[in-house]
């Protein structure tokens, strides 16, 4: 994938207050649509380590 | 991944009764450049209507009379077949389009080594399965005068562009597939605990659902008939000005004033923006202001300003007997005073007043402004004269120009009518002016846009959701972060090699992108010629074909337009080093420098297509020498070219 959508892709997940679980399998899920390997399971299985409101990471 | 188009074939439509253009050589290695000169009428903007009709899957969705329009005139057939042969990386596909007649229906069906027969629809390799919507395909098939798009203030099609080549529309798909999980768990919730008011709540939301996309589907037809609007008018101004260039002296004259008005308007520019720079400076508006400001200053030397003010000042009126207000001053208050005194002006606050002073007695007025204002008086009545001549001109035009002329002016006026109209009608869908009254939920997107959100959060509150649209909110700002920061640091890299492009394209002037915002704006400059406006955007294009992850053909129609020839040896340079593969429609008034400029390149074929003497077929000539003598005989088909 280009090189600079990735390296946003990393930078926006990586500065969030998001859990690490959450932002590593993001991440992947994110990346992999750009090389058309998306699949939506995927993405239910990161939203749901997001944790509750108010309990993020700080 | 690399994609070539390797064939197309016709059989039975509009002029053609069977045509094969194969765009490999004798050994099937695709050929790089291909030019195609298709005398008027024998189909060059049929081929492009089919070839992205084909590719976007958008032809099985026309309508009978559109299919039925495909039909040859003067022979009887009932069907119609256009096929394109693709290449992605080393595996085939073949695309058909049969087109019923009779029935008024088209049918799309690929095959492939893998798929064997014909199946229904259009297959592309998995990786790709997504990408061919009809924004990305009329990316890489479009014609000179979309070229021209990425440049125009009124168009975002630069930002679209970006946004479809480099497929960043798949953050959409994302954004979509988050919602549709809101959605499921609101369904599932909903279900344990169904109520009248949950269920209201709910029709409300998919009525704005479906305005929402009612909205989009209106605006995508209003933006297609504005873009067939402007062709049209394009075309029609064309016309107008061969028809014109008969009248060599009307036209001289026609051009010479063109050129004073480009002039005129530069400096009109020049002029407001050294008046907005002289209104920065208040005392330059009027001499009152001025000697305003100048008493202004002489009252702070006879108050002593700043000293007086300063500490100094308590100090002196602690040493006083009464103070300022008529109380006598005690000891207790002599002390306070002093103490307190401290709080007042240190000497870093009296230099600001000092600096303010002098420079408020060095605000002298002159008439800076004033002439200046006269100056852009004047321009603007030399403005007004040259329109007043241009205007002349062009009912001597008319005039000379008869029946014809009179018919053509009538219908670029209708045009220019048809796309003020549907420009206002798209203004108010995709407006984001609140103060607009003229908006609403149901005629604007943004603000059923709000209606939808304000309805997703009631239904989350009735279904005890909040935590589930909270982690959708989440997703989604990721998303539209990413895409946000994704795009400025495309930009960025675009615009320099964008730059770097131009500086060998455009050497005669000074032409530099600043940013791209919707569409490419130039550094210093608020336009650029129509010649330059090509070379920006091929350049601009160059680069994103370049940088793309699909190594993608490039089917053009007009390439090069009325560019100057200069610029048209520049291009011709160019596109061999960005495009895997180019497939240009040229008119005879294209060829000379430019088609011409590859006739030494070993990887280029040359056809020209040309009515048949049978009656209602066309012929096809491979080679240079035939598509270099027939444009010779055939200039002035066509646009002419600068």
């Amino acid at each position: 994938m280009n090189k600079i959508i990735e390296a946003a892709i990393d930078d926006v997940i990586d500065k969030s207050d998001c859990p690490m679980d959450f932002k590593s399998t993001f991440k992947r899920y994110v990346k992999n649509v750009f090389n058309n390997k998306r699949m939506e399971n995927d993405l239910k299985r990161a939203i749901s380590f997001l944790e509750e409101k108010g309990d993020e990471e700080p | 991944m690399k994609m070539s188009i390797l064939g197309i074939e016709y059989k039975n439509i509009r002029k053609i009764a069977d045509l094969k253009l194969l765009f490999t050589d004798s050994a099937g290695k695709v050929i790089k450049n291909t030019f195609i000169m298709m005398a008027n009428g024998t189909g060059k903007t049929t081929t492009m209507v089919l070839l992205k009709g084909v590719l976007d899957g958008k032809a099985s969705e026309w309508e009978a009379e559109e299919v039925k329009s495909f039909a040859p005139i003067g022979r009887k057939a009932d069907t119609g077949e256009f096929n394109v042969t693709v290449q992605f990386d080393d595996k085939q596909y073949k695309y058909f389009l049969y087109l019923d007649y009779w029935r008024g229906v088209a049918t799309i069906k690929t095959t492939t080594i893998e798929i064997g027969g014909q199946e229904r629809g259009r297959h592309f390799p998995n990786p790709l399965k997504d990408i061919f919507t009809s924004e990305f395909v009329r990316r890489f098939i479009f014609d000179g005068e979309q070229v021209k798009k990425s440049m125009d203030s009124n168009s975002n099609e630069a930002e679209e562009t970006i946004k479809y080549l480099y497929c960043l529309d798949k953050l959409d798909n994302i954004i979509a597939d988050n919602q549709k999980i809101l959605a499921e768990i609101q369904d599932a919730e909903g279900t344990t605990g169904s109520n009248g008011s949950l269920s209201n709540l709910r029709t409300r939301q998919r009525r704005f659902l479906d305005i929402k996309r009612n909205l989009e589907k209106k605006a995508e037809k209003l933006r297609k008939n504005i873009e067939e609007c402007q062709k049209e008018q394009t075309d029609k101004m064309a016309q107008r000005d061969t028809l014109d260039r008969k009248y060599k002296e009307l036209s001289e004259t026609k051009q010479e004033i063109l050129k004073e008005q480009q002039h005129n308007e530069d400096q009109i520019n020049a002029q407001i923006l050294e008046i907005l720079r002289l209104v920065k400076s208040p005392y330059l508006i009027c001499a009152e202001f001025s000697e305003r400001m100048y008493e202004l200053a002489d009252g702070m030397t006879k108050l002593k300003l700043p000293k007086n003010i300063s500490k100094d000042f308590f100090v002196e009126l602690a040493d006083s007997k009464t103070c300022v207000c008529g109380r006598e001053i005690g000891e207790k208050e002599r002390k306070i005073i002093l103490e307190g005194a401290n709080r007042y002006l240190g000497s870093d606050k009296q230099a600001i007043l000092n600096v303010l002073k002098s420079s408020l007695k060095g605000s002298l007025y002159d008439e800076g402004l004033l002439k200046s204002f006269d100056e852009l008086k004047e321009l603007c009545e030399e403005g007004n004269r040259l329109q007043t001549r241009l205007n002349n001109n062009a009912e001597k035009l008319l005039a000379a120009g008869g029946e014809e002329a009179f018919q053509l002016n009538e219908e670029i006026n209708k045009l220019r009518e048809k796309i003020v109209v549907a420009e206002s009608k798209l203004e108010i869908i995709e407006s984001k002016d609140e103060s607009n009254e003229e908006l609403t939920d149901t005629n604007n997107l943004y603000k059923a846009e709000l209606e939808y959100k304000d309805y997703e959060e009631k239904i989350a509150a009735a279904t005890k959701t909040q935590e589930a649209l909270y982690k959708k909110m989440v997703v989604e700002t990721l998303l539209l972060n990413i895409r946000k920061k994704a795009t400025a640091e495309l930009k960025k890299e675009i615009i320099r090699k964008t730059n770097e492009k131009l500086q060998k394209v455009i050497t005669d002037d000074l032409i530099e992108v600043e940013s791209i915002d919707r569409y490419i704006k130039l550094k210093g400059k608020d336009a650029a010629s129509e010649g330059q406006t090509l070379g920006i955007a091929y350049c601009f294009l160059g680069t994103l074909f370049e940088d793309a992850d699909l190594e993608f053909p490039f089917v053009i129609d007009s390439p090069t337009g009325k560019m100057d020839f200069d610029k048209r040896k520049a291009v011709a340079d160019i596109i061999p080093e960005v495009f895997n593969q180019m497939i240009a429609f040229v008119q005879s008034a294209e060829v000379e420098h430019f088609a011409n400029k590859f006739y030494d390149r070993p990887d280029t074929q040359f056809l020209t297509i040309i009515a048949s003497p049978k009656e209602n077929d066309v012929e096809i000539y491979e080679g240079i020498e035939f598509f270099d003598s027939y444009q010779r005989d055939n200039k002035g088909d066509g646009q002419n070219a600068f």
